[in-house]
């Protein structure tokens, strides 16, 4: 990775938020049953980036118990703003809203099949998809814990909208 | 906002097109290159369009944290605008919505079946009716008792719905309709789902 590649070092203050956060749900993973959530730097799976529905490494958030799924949303909100946090959310709940509009008829959609993924010394988060169009990726690297890049990135979702019932309202909103 | 600015004979409005690709263009290679064909620089644009872009690029960043969006931004202005490629593959109609009253026959068994309807036409020319408030079909029925008594069925029969325009069914909704149901309104000759 060049130098060009990477933001300057304005991004220290959320490098050090993250590989706190990073940290900390990566003690978990190497103690228990998340030990899927961890590769090497510079394992394949790293670039193994897609959005359509197939099967994806990594530790769902459905895997998680309820202590490590608030370490792992920790671990995103320090790399995403308010706006691309509260985006995020929306995307993972739209699930609900796509399964049951397609009752079965399109791919799995399930608002807890967001996956983590550390790859190295805590140093690497990819929050992915494992199925479905709808879909939500967001690439942070540290390095020597100042340098950030954060890409690849990509919100997205199938066009839906709630007019009825609990999620009266709630639309994607991918970009 | 960007687009509609644009006089029709500009060089970028001229360089986009009304269909939006199926799909990612780069799809899913590993090896993050530059996109082709690289339609126009921005550069060339008004000082006016010039701020709306930065203001959608703005609007990009914002989903990461403040420090890491100013940063990316900050590489972007380093760069300049004369090493930027921008290029719009979709209409430039915003979406619009339509909400459309209306009341289906009454009967002795019926009430009324929905309230109302949302059409919403998409950068494709596509139009999906969403009918946002089914009322439960109602009908009333006398048992043997003599006692009455009310049911309620969720759903309405799709013939019900006689639009002169023509309704295709989407996939996902069937000859019963569920409480929140998605059509889909053939307005010409195609119909297809929009993702984004």
């Amino acid at each position: 990775m060049s130098d060009s590649q990477l933001h300057s070092t304005d991004t220290a203050n959320s490098a050090l938020m993250m590989s706190t956060a990073a940290d900390a749900f990566h003690q978990f993973a190497l103690s228990g049953s998340t030990r899927a959530a961890t590769f090497s730097f510079n394992d394949e799976q790293r670039f193994d980036w897609h959005f359509i529905p197939r099967a994806r490494k990594g530790i769902p958030f459905k895997d998680l118990d309820s202590a490590q799924r608030l370490l792992g949303n920790a671990l995103l909100g320090a790399g995403l703003g308010q706006r691309g946090l509260i985006r995020a959310a929306t995307i993972m709940s739209l699930d609900a809203i796509l399964r049951e509009m397609e009752k079965g008829s399109g791919p799995v959609r399930d608002p807890e099949l967001y996956f983590l993924s550390i790859f190295g010394d805590a140093r690497f988060a990819n929050p992915g998809k494992a199925s479905g169009r709808t879909s939500r990726c967001a690439d942070f690297t540290l390095v020597e814990g100042k340098t950030i890049a954060s890409t690849p990135a990509f919100f997205g979702a199938k066009s839906c909208r709630s007019f009825a019932g609990r999620t009266q309202g709630a639309a994607s909103a991918g970009s | 906002m960007l687009i509609k600015s644009l006089d029709d004979n500009s060089a970028l409005r001229r360089s986009s097109t009304e269909k939006a690709p199926s799909d990612i263009l780069s799809t899913n290679v590993r090896k993050a290159e530059a996109l082709k064909p690289r339609d126009f620089k921005p550069s060339r644009l008004g000082q006016k369009q010039q701020d709306i872009l930065m203001s959608l690029l703005n609007e990009y960043a914002a989903r990461h944290a403040p420090d890491i969006a100013a940063a990316r931004l900050d590489r972007v202005r380093a760069a300049g605008l004369g090493n930027m490629f921008f290029a719009w593959r979709a209409g430039s109609k915003r979406v619009s919505r339509i909400t459309i009253a209306s009341r289906v026959r009454r009967s002795l068994w019926s009430t009324t079946t929905f309230r109302t309807m949302q059409t919403t036409s998409t950068q494709s020319g596509e139009i999906s009716l969403l009918i946002s408030e089914l009322t439960y079909w109602r009908f009333t029925t006398s048992k043997i008792t003599g006692e009455r008594s009310k049911r309620t069925a969720r759903g309405a029969r799709l013939s019900l719905f006689s639009f002169n325009f023509g309704v295709e069914i989407g996939q996902h909704a069937s000859s019963w309709l569920p409480r929140s149901c998605y059509l889909r309104i053939r307005k010409r000759s195609e119909t297809r789902s929009v993702e984004s």
